[in-house]
């Protein structure tokens, strides 16, 4: 080895202090979850009440059911594959980045077919004022946990693991306004899942430039 | 599973665990499990960036830049994972980078233009590992301004099979024994000089037909 590689060896071994492995990925991404659903839910409620027929909609009509219930595992899954993406050694190929996002694809094209062919008739029953902000601004506290996290850890998928990050912070939100908003397919288009999708792309440009490794 | 989906062998799977084990003892504070760990991995890093950019002259300083960010994330192996799938995964983090940055680099040149205009320059795919490199400069200059000879010798040396190329690597760039580099490499001392032997000649062999 040369002599400037052993300087630096050198030099690096001066600062050695002992340090804390981070939790393991599982660990950090239940926690993170949990936190991100708690707080979705809390304050979605302190902002409002649910729709007064959530549950008859959420128990007679699968469909319904269904498309919360994906938009709810669409960021289970994102924050499993972007708890992972922190931490080196596993190279993300075309099928798992497709994995990663196939729950969220779903539940977009969910919600495409239902803005043709509702499975609830359309009503502006439990209408929320603001519910697009609403989404952005509940989104951004998890995902800004996310992100303290991140630049902690050594994501060598900066660009892929923002958009994760930003889907698994607002898909929640997105999810809890079929029961906490109006029911249109139309609406739900723009002023729900829009704001997931504009807010995880600027997800990516924030991952690209503040988690370098 | 290694990245080309083969099975490791004994010896890999053996420098993995004791390399993540030196790498939990640097993360206590031990520098003597530093300095070994740094110190192993350190040939094997620069093997791996010369197989893949050595002819673009960035393989020292990746090597250097990736030995900086181990250290520095040296908190962020998990112990227990595949360390060296770890290691690997900074290292080719950190040659993309250098890559992108001699590109930018390389664009203002007038030389770098001309190798993408112009047919008769030789072409080099690094990240896929495939060397394609066929032609020779047309009017005795490289692009990175070097020797003729330096240049047919970096292009012969690219085009011989991974086991013979890895073992001249070892023995004539790294500096190091026919002993020492069969350790590395994980074969035996007789085997090193066979391979190192058939290599010279398949260099020559190469080298003549690049002239002509």
């Amino acid at each position: 080895m040369n002599s400037l590689n052993e300087n630096l060896i050198d030099t690096l071994a001066q600062d050695l202090s002992p340090v804390r492995p981070i939790w393991a990925p599982g660990k950090r991404g239940s926690l993170w979850l949990l936190f991100c659903l708690s707080l979705s839910v809390s304050l979605t409620l302190a902002y409002g009440e649910l729709r007064p027929d959530y549950q008859h909609l959420l128990l007679n009509h699968p469909r319904f059911a269904a498309e919360f219930l994906m938009g709810i595992f669409a960021a289970i899954v994102a924050t499993y594959y972007a708890s992972e993406m922190l931490i080196p050694g596993k190279e993300w190929g075309a099928i798992d980045k497709f994995l990663s996002i196939s729950p969220f694809l779903v539940f977009s094209l969910m919600l495409i077919y239902s803005a043709f062919d509702p499975p609830v008739t359309p009503s502006w029953l439990g209408w929320r004022f603001g519910c697009e902000r609403e989404i952005a601004i509940i989104g951004s506290a998890p995902m800004i946990l996310f992100f303290i996290l991140g630049s902690r850890a050594a994501p060598t998928e900066n660009e892929w693991l923002g958009l994760l990050i930003g889907i698994a912070s607002m898909a929640p939100v997105a999810a809890l306004m079929h029961i906490a908003c109006m029911y249109d397919g139309w609406h739900m288009l723009g002023f729900h899942l829009a704001p997931v999708l504009i807010i995880s792309l600027l997800s990516v440009y924030l991952s690209k430039r503040y988690l370098r490794l | 599973m290694s990245r080309k989906g083969n099975i490791p062998s004994e010896a890999v799977l053996a420098d993995d665990q004791r390399w993540g084990d030196l790498m939990v003892g640097a993360q206590n504070g031990n520098e003597e499990d530093f300095r070994r760990l740094f110190q192993e991995i350190s040939p094997i890093i620069l093997a791996f960036c010369k197989k893949r950019a050595g002819y673009l002259g960035i393989p020292e300083e990746t090597l250097q830049e990736s030995l900086v960010a181990i250290h520095r994330n040296r908190h962020v192996y998990i112990p227990g994972r595949s360390f060296r799938a770890w290691m690997f995964s900074i290292v080719r983090t950190k040659l993309i980078d250098q890559l992108r940055k001699q590109t930018v680099l390389n664009k203002n040149e007038e030389i770098h233009r001309k190798n993408v205009t112009d047919p008769s320059f030789a072409s080099y795919s690094t990240l896929s590992g495939r060397n394609t490199v066929t032609a020779k400069p047309k009017d005795g200059l490289d692009p990175a301004g070097e020797n003729p000879e330096i240049l047919t010798l970096r292009v012969a040396l690219s085009q011989l099979p991974e086991k013979y190329k890895t073992v001249i690597e070892c023995v004539k760039l790294n500096g190091f024994s026919v002993k020492e580099a069969a350790t590395q490499l994980h074969i035996s001392e007789s085997a090193a000089k066979v391979r190192l032997h058939r290599g010279f000649k398949m260099l020559e062999k190469k080298m003549r037909k690049l002239r002509e």
